[in-house]
């Protein structure tokens, strides 16, 4: 909620605190020594809660250019004896995973700690993946909380257990751990500043680093007895709980879905005992196979993968083959998307016999209408925003033919009609690789649209790629200064701070032209016609012709011009001049633009000025506001 | 106090999660339990947005169940209609007469229902309707912007909350800057008094 809250000294006083932020806390209260991090919703906050207490707390903080080159920062600051922590959304560990599953061989000398923040239902991403089947499959430990609370002890965990079997520890958050505001009981802060550590140059470091086959098949086997080691101590670790009563009934739950379930048997009224997994990697077996014998009945709850479900059905091989296993592999609970407590309740009562407490199906029958009646709303570009300036010109360059290969930022929100300028996004940096791919089999133009951020993170190579081999597209870097969708990060492209000059932005002229690209133009978007133009002779190019289309995002232009007491030059309307065709809401989805009955009018309050309506109304009718 | 459930809807930048902060930081003086139920990223870019409110001993998930909410305030005219299952059989709508037509209704991909039509659906599963003119009064404390502010005022004389007016109007000295903090007041104490009128 504040940094005031995050600062707080006085342990047992609780405070109100985001899920992320508690997490954050947590991390200072470790002590943590170097944090890096690539935003990504619902991670972001962590970080963002980071950077403003990097210097008070003494501990380095670095925004990465992506996720794996976060990881590896961390344990580098790791191998040398430091506690490194990395922060990522569920689908940048892919872009990791390379670093990542060494790194659970090689191990570390310090602490390293991964928080990676898994997305149910996909509010903010493009697949649902469950990252405790990638801590198996890497012998990764990884911490699954259940609320900010236990997640701000749980990381402090992660950094003893990693610092104690010198292993990469996970905490694995869900959107609704990350995105739940609560009371939480922060700990002590760390006293005294840090000192440099010494890299001891007679220690032969490779014998555990450099891996090389002969040292990662002995790592191997360190990996299989330290893994064996940790699971002894998650056999007694206080984050797998028995909780509820005693009863035929038991439930075996993790994360947040713990909390559906509490609430779900109080509205039940129901008599239940349960196992509450925090320790997803690895499993306290034994303790799974105690808490069978005492039942005959089991429900699995747990959002994700049938990860748990899988696990315990192999368990009760040993432990009671009599039990009966309810979950998702047999249809009793969803297996896609995120839980809620009715979703439990339903559950429950099917593995239990019994009636719900209330007819759910009734009630969402009867609220379907409803539903259907809402207008579709989904995120729309910011009045003013340049992208959509850059979205109508290339409509209009390239006439509706044209495969666009997109990207992941604001921009992807150009699927959206009026404009439909985007025809795939499939990860951070594919624009460029799947643009390739298109021209060689294609007869129309092929067009890659990707941003500013997204360019560092992952599209220097694939621009490499495309150029040496002779590809035929055209590279649209949409350049807004920004990391907008998750909130104003600093990447490679921006300045560190608005006010910071310490570091220069990189050129990304300079980067396509030193890369060998030929045709190579910066455009303003709110320059229509020459943005038009441009995109034309940009596509008619034969090779990898460029096209940077430049233009501070509205956001920070609003908050610039704000911080200096002044407010932007408005459009209107000239009601007489406006003969309703309606081009410029057709067209543009500017939300500062409505239609009335026989003219548009524009939303003085919410229009920034960026003058685009005015250049593409066929009768002139859109002026500046003082002109009169 | 058991539980209480407010869910609170509207458009990405109307101040839905600004209402339940102002209210939770009540809450947490007293030290009630609270717990928000957020979303961030995508959805706030002039999306649909819900912040789930949720007060009380009994209370553990930060999603209210459906059928649970006591209170839907919807910030925007239309946006309840997403939620309507989750309010509870005696629960109140609390809505602004406020419409924010998608720019999709424009491109023809679609349709801002009626009047008459979201009014039935409301009716359907409320006893207690409220609609209000929130952006109107808003203006006349003198800014647009505070129409958030008018709703809380109007829930607050409406709803059974855990605390009292004058608690509420602390909080928003402590969490409202100061150069709007006396327009935001004046919004909360006309909001306040169209309750009482209704």
């Amino acid at each position: 909620m504040s940094s005031d809250a995050l600062r707080i000294e006085s342990p047992g006083k609780r405070v109100p605190l985001l899920g992320n932020e508690a997490i954050a806390r947590g991390a200072i209260e470790a002590g943590v020594s170097v944090v890096s991090c690539y935003p990504g919703t619902p991670s972001s906050e962590i970080s963002d809660a980071l950077a403003s207490l990097s210097k008070e707390f003494d501990f380095y903080m670095e925004y990465s250019a992506n996720e794996k080159v976060a990881l590896e920062v961390a344990a580098g600051a790791a191998m040398a004896g430091g506690k490194g922590l990395a922060i990522m959304k569920h689908v940048g560990l892919n872009v990791a995973s390379d670093a990542f599953f060494t790194l659970a061989y090689t191990g570390v000398s310090g602490s390293l700690v991964i928080v990676v923040c898994d997305d149910p239902f996909m509010y903010s991403s493009q697949t649902e993946q469950d990252t405790r089947l990638i801590a198996r499959a890497a012998h990764v430990p990884l911490l699954d909380p259940s609320d900010p609370n236990e997640a701000r002890k749980m990381i402090k965990e992660a950094f003893n257990i990693s610092e104690r079997f010198g292993t990469p520890v996970m905490l694995r958050p869900t959107t609704r751990v990350c995105h739940t505001t609560t009371l939480i009981e922060p700990g002590e802060l760390p006293k005294g500043r840090k000192t440099k550590l010494h890299w001891d140059s007679k220690r032969d470091w490779y014998q555990q680093y450099a891996s090389v086959p002969a040292i990662s098949r002995n790592n191997r086997l360190k990996l299989i007895h330290r893994t064996a080691e940790i699971a002894k101590l998650f056999e007694e670790i206080g984050f797998n709980e028995l909780r509820g009563q005693a009863s035929e009934t038991g439930i075996l739950t993790s994360g947040i879905s713990y909390n559906y379930v509490c609430e779900a048997i109080e509205i039940m009224g129901l008599r239940a005992s349960i196992l509450k997994i925090g320790t997803s990697f690895p499993l306290p077996k034994r303790k799974m196979g105690k808490f069978l014998e005492t039942i005959k009945r089991l429900i699995v709850v747990e959002e994700g993968e049938p990860y748990l479900e899988e696990y315990v059905k192999s368990i009760a091989l040993d432990a009671n083959p009599s039990v009966k296993v309810y979950g998702k592999e047999n249809g009793f609970l969803p297996e896609p998307y995120d839980y809620d407590v009715p979703t439990v309740i339903k559950g429950i009562s099917k593995a239990c016999g019994v009636k719900p407490p209330m007819d759910y199906e009734d009630l969402e029958r009867r609220a379907a209408a409803a539903k259907k009646l809402a207008p579709n709303r989904p995120p729309t570009f910011c009045a003013g925003c340049p992208h959509t300036a850059t979205f109508y010109a290339l409509r209009r360059a390239t006439k509706g033919k044209a495969a666009l290969s997109g990207d992941i930022g604001c921009y992807g929100l150009g699927f959206l009609p009026p404009f439909k300028g985007i025809d795939s996004i499939i990860c951070m940096g594919a624009s460029l690789g799947i643009a390739s791919g298109l021209q060689y089999v294609i007869e129309e133009p092929v067009v890659a649209i990707i941003g500013d951020s997204t360019f560092f993170h992952a599209g220097l190579s694939p621009l490499a790629s495309a150029i040496y081999n002779r590809a035929n597209f055209t590279l649209l870097i949409l350049d807004n200064s920004a990391t907008a969708m998750t909130g104003f990060q600093p990447n490679p492209s921006t300045k560190k701070h608005e006010s910071d000059d310490s570091v220069a932005p990189i050129s990304i002229e300079a980067v396509v032209k030193g890369m060998g690209a030929e045709f190579v133009r910066i455009v303003n978007p709110f320059q229509l016609d020459a943005t038009i133009e441009t995109l034309k002779a940009a596509i008619s190019f034969r090779g990898v012709s460029v096209v940077i289309s430049r233009q501070l995002c509205v956001f920070i232009m609003m908050r610039n011009l704000k911080m200096a007491g002044k407010r932007p030059e408005s459009y209107r309307i000239d009601t007489e001049l406006c003969d309703g065709c309606f081009l410029c809401t057709k067209r543009l989805g500017c939300p500062a633009i409505i239609q009335q009955d026989k003219a548009a009018q524009i939303l003085s309050e919410t229009c920034v000025g960026c003058g685009v309506c005015s250049q593409i109304c066929p009768g002139h009718a859109i002026v500046k506001a003082e002109d009169r | 106090m058991d539980e209480l459930n407010i869910m609170i809807v509207g458009v990405g930048g109307q101040g839905a999660l600004t209402l339940a902060n102002i209210m939770a930081n009540v809450a947490n003086q007293m030290d009630i339990n609270t717990v928000i139920g957020e979303v961030h990223g995508m959805s706030q870019r002039g999306g649909s947005v819900f912040v789930h409110l949720r007060m009380g001993i009994k209370v553990c998930s930060p999603i209210i169940p459906l059928g649970r909410s006591d209170v839907i305030v919807g910030l925007e005219f239309s946006e309840p209609l997403r939620y309507l299952d989750f309010l509870s059989k005696d629960g109140s709508i609390i809505v602004s007469r406020t419409r924010i037509i998608p720019p999709l209704v424009w491109a023809g991909a679609a349709k801002y229902p009626d009047e008459s039509a979201i009014i039935e659906q409301y009716k359907l599963f409320s006893r207690n309707l409220y609609l209000i003119d929130s952006l109107q009064i808003a203006n006349s404390a003198g800014n647009g912007l505070a129409s958030n502010i008018v709703i809380l005022g109007f829930l607050a004389s409406k709803v059974n909350l855990p605390f009292k007016k004058d608690d509420i109007l602390h909080s928003l000295e402590s969490l409202v800057p100061a150069p709007i903090l006396e327009v935001n007041k004046k919004a909360f104490e006309l909001g306040w008094q169209e309750g009482k009128r209704n």
